[in-house]
């Protein structure tokens, strides 16, 4: 009895087993749908977002889109054998995530990151960058408000973030007591905390560290507060029902075994993009 | 012998080697700065006992049957007026000269550029704010007297110096008498011990001003040469002062004040002014007729309590970095920076580090201590000497007016001979 059950179990699942290549191979495509529609178009459509944000994704000295973002991405669609498209439509961070769940989009890749909601409606590649959480206080006015220069969880001062980026979520589960703002513009954000109309701007380290590299000046008025704990993994960004591409992004990120943070980044940009575009033979 | 050695030609060559080193040759500057290390860990070494028994001895003989007189209302009338009019210097030189006004952008991006490295190397869980109150007075009292001297010159060896010299006054009898004895020829190894530290003295402060000056960006010095200038101004101006009293209360030339204070002022290069303990007391003794009893006592203490060059500095500092962050002085402003400083410059002893009571000051007036402090240390090594120099000057005045005239009965401290 025993070995008539195992017998009639094995049969069903060799059944089984020849009946799943079959619906592909019945369509003549030997590939997932969500791999089987970017093979059959050659081309990877990618969303970004609208602005630049060096060394990640920037147009050039020659007008052409650059970047470590872009080299990855590039990478992908050579190894892929198709094309690539760029849309840098998405005039906000959750723009680029509303293409992906449209479906007006393959992939989104803009040092975007995880979040809750975010999780809710699209899926995440492994990481392929590490950076803190950090923001960029205004002495001045954190002192009038807060008597200290210090800055901690309870902090109920004016908060500026980013509209439509993952930090308005971050600012709100972490700061419950802020004020939130949220700013369209970042250039417009660095200026409000500059004069203090803010008291603090929360972003990336790379971002907050990039405000005082390139003026320096600010250091007097500005400092960086890194959150050691609050790390934020950069990620590519597919459509919930894109399962297979993202086996295929994750394969293609872990082999490119990339070792990058935000320090890396900030000490030596153009070495670090040197680094992605040797590993990715981006051009 | 070697007399030569502490003479102020061949001091000043050996900083100015030390300078230039610092500046021209950095790796070589800082394969030197561990000698400069060792020497000063070399007076320092002698610095705990030498402090302790200076004091137990000054306040055993004063509480003793034969106790000599110290001015006690020349003491409490002038240790207040000193720290007020250092105080007062410092903000008059940093009106005066501004040194902190109308930075030009250029100079301001090097000093953001050194604020935010600082910070970054010094890691953001740092702070650099005041003491509590009542955790200064806990640490105040040590629970372990051993553990305490182990930790370097601090208020609770002070304290425990107070407490055990007034009971060993207090003690009327034989056993007594001998403690004082021994702590008197304590005293006078470690005076022996440290004059012939003394000897290495243009050695040791080549190696720690060429750690020093390889350590610093030469840029900074550029752009804060109207601070280190207003501090070089009102240092002078505070020296011929006190050296001024000195000379119409002891009656002295000028010139022999200056030739019987030489090796004191040499080791307040050093940037220690407990190592200058042995040399002024030796001085005052010896040179001004001061007697050993009160000079034992006020001047150690002064040097602990009496910071004038601390507080000197701290009034400065705040000015200048009112003026960085164009935050006007006015009268209510100026109050606060000349009593705070005040309190800073006695509190120094707290245990927290030198500059971090700038914090004291700065915080009243909700400017940024983290840069003052982050500023302050990238000059250390033009400004430390000249604020241990104002102090130990300060406090030998102080010792010369709160001790001159007294009559004292007791036997002089007998000195040795280097």
């Amino acid at each position: 009895m025993e070995v008539m059950f195992g017998r009639r179990f094995f049969s069903l699942l060799f059944v089984v087993w020849l009946m799943v290549p079959g619906f592909s191979a019945a369509d003549g495509t030997p590939y997932p749908p969500d791999i089987e529609k970017i093979m059959q178009e050659k081309i990877l459509r990618v969303a970004m977002y609208h602005d630049d944000s060096p060394p990640f994704y920037f147009n050039n000295a020659q007008g052409q889109m650059d970047g470590i973002d872009v080299c990855l991405i590039w990478g992908l669609a050579k190894r892929m054998g198709v094309e690539v498209e760029f849309n840098r439509e998405g005039k906000s961070f959750e723009e680029v995530i509303d293409r992906l769940t449209r479906h007006q989009a393959d992939v989104a890749i803009a040092k975007l990151s995880k979040t809750f909601f975010r999780s809710m409606r699209v899926r995440f590649s492994v990481p392929y960058l590490h950076l803190h959480q950090a923001l960029l206080v205004n002495r001045l006015t954190l002192i009038r408000q807060h008597g200290s220069e210090e800055l901690s969880d309870d902090f109920s001062g004016r908060l500026a973030v980013l509209a439509g980026s993952s930090y308005v979520e971050k600012a709100n589960s972490r700061f419950n007591r802020a004020d939130i703002v949220a700013m369209d513009d970042w250039n417009e954000m660095v200026a409000a905390v500059i004069d203090g109309s803010v008291a603090a701007i929360f972003r990336d380290e790379v971002m907050i560290g990039q405000v005082l590299r390139e003026r320096p000046q600010t250091g007097l008025s500005l400092k960086k507060v890194i959150l050691p704990e609050a790390n934020d993994s950069i990620v590519v960004v597919l459509p919930w029902d894109s399962g297979q591409l993202l086996e295929t992004v994750n394969f293609y990120l872990q082999s490119l075994n990339l070792d990058i943070n935000g320090d890396k980044i900030l000490k030596d940009p153009d070495g670090v993009l040197k680094m992605v575009r040797e590993k990715t033979k981006c051009p | 012998m070697l007399y030569w050695m502490t003479h102020p030609l061949v001091v000043f060559s050996g900083i100015g080697l030390g300078v230039f080193i610092g500046m021209h040759d950095p790796a070589l500057g800082l394969i030197l700065a561990p000698f400069g290390d060792i020497y000063l860990a070399l007076l320092e070494m002698c610095v705990v006992p030498i402090l302790m028994a200076a004091i137990i001895s000054g306040l055993g003989r004063l509480l003793g049957p034969k106790a000599p007189k110290i001015h006690l209302y020349r003491l409490l009338f002038f240790f207040p007026l000193g720290l007020a009019l250092a105080s007062a210097i410092g903000i008059g030189t940093g009106l005066w000269m501004q040194p902190g006004q109308d930075i030009k952008s250029l100079d301001r991006s090097v000093l953001g550029r050194l604020v935010t490295q600082g910070e970054e190397s010094r890691g953001d869980t740092e702070k650099a704010s005041g003491g509590h109150l009542v955790q200064v007075l806990k640490d105040m009292v040590p629970r372990n007297v051993v553990a305490a001297m182990s930790r370097g010159p601090n208020l609770s060896i002070l304290m425990f110096s107070i407490l055990f010299g007034a009971a060993l006054g207090l003690s009327r009898t034989t056993g007594a008498e001998a403690v004082l004895l021994f702590m008197e020829g304590l005293y006078q190894v470690f005076l022996k011990l440290i004059f012939w530290v003394l000897y290495g003295l243009p050695f040791g402060l080549m190696g720690l001003y060429a750690g020093q000056f390889s350590r610093s960006d030469p840029q900074i010095f550029f752009v804060l040469k109207d601070f280190i200038a207003a501090c070089a101004l009102g240092t002078g101006l505070l020296l011929t002062l006190y050296l001024g009293i000195v000379r119409s209360v002891s009656g002295v030339s000028l010139a022999f004040i200056l030739k019987s204070l030489r090796k004191t002022l040499m080791l307040a290069m050093t940037s220690s002014a407990f190592a200058t303990i042995p040399t002024a007391l030796r001085a005052m003794q010896e040179k001004l007729h001061i007697p050993a009893d009160g000079s034992g006592l006020v001047y150690p203490l002064g040097i602990n309590l009496n910071r004038h060059g601390s507080v000197f500095q701290f009034a400065l500092a705040s000015v200048f970095m009112a003026q960085l962050y164009g935050l006007p002085l006015d009268g209510e402003r100026l109050v606060v920076i000349w009593v705070g400083s005040m309190i800073a410059g006695m509190a120094a002893l707290s245990g927290l580090p030198g500059m971090g009571l700038l914090a004291v000051v700065l915080g009243f007036l909700g400017l940024p201590s983290n840069v003052a402090i982050i500023l302050m240390t990238t000059i250390d090594g033009f400004i430390v000497p000249m604020v241990v120099l104002v102090t130990v000057v300060a406090n030998f005045t102080l010792t010369v007016l709160v001790c001159k005239d007294s009559t004292s009965d007791s036997q002089p401290q007998p000195s040795p001979v280097p």
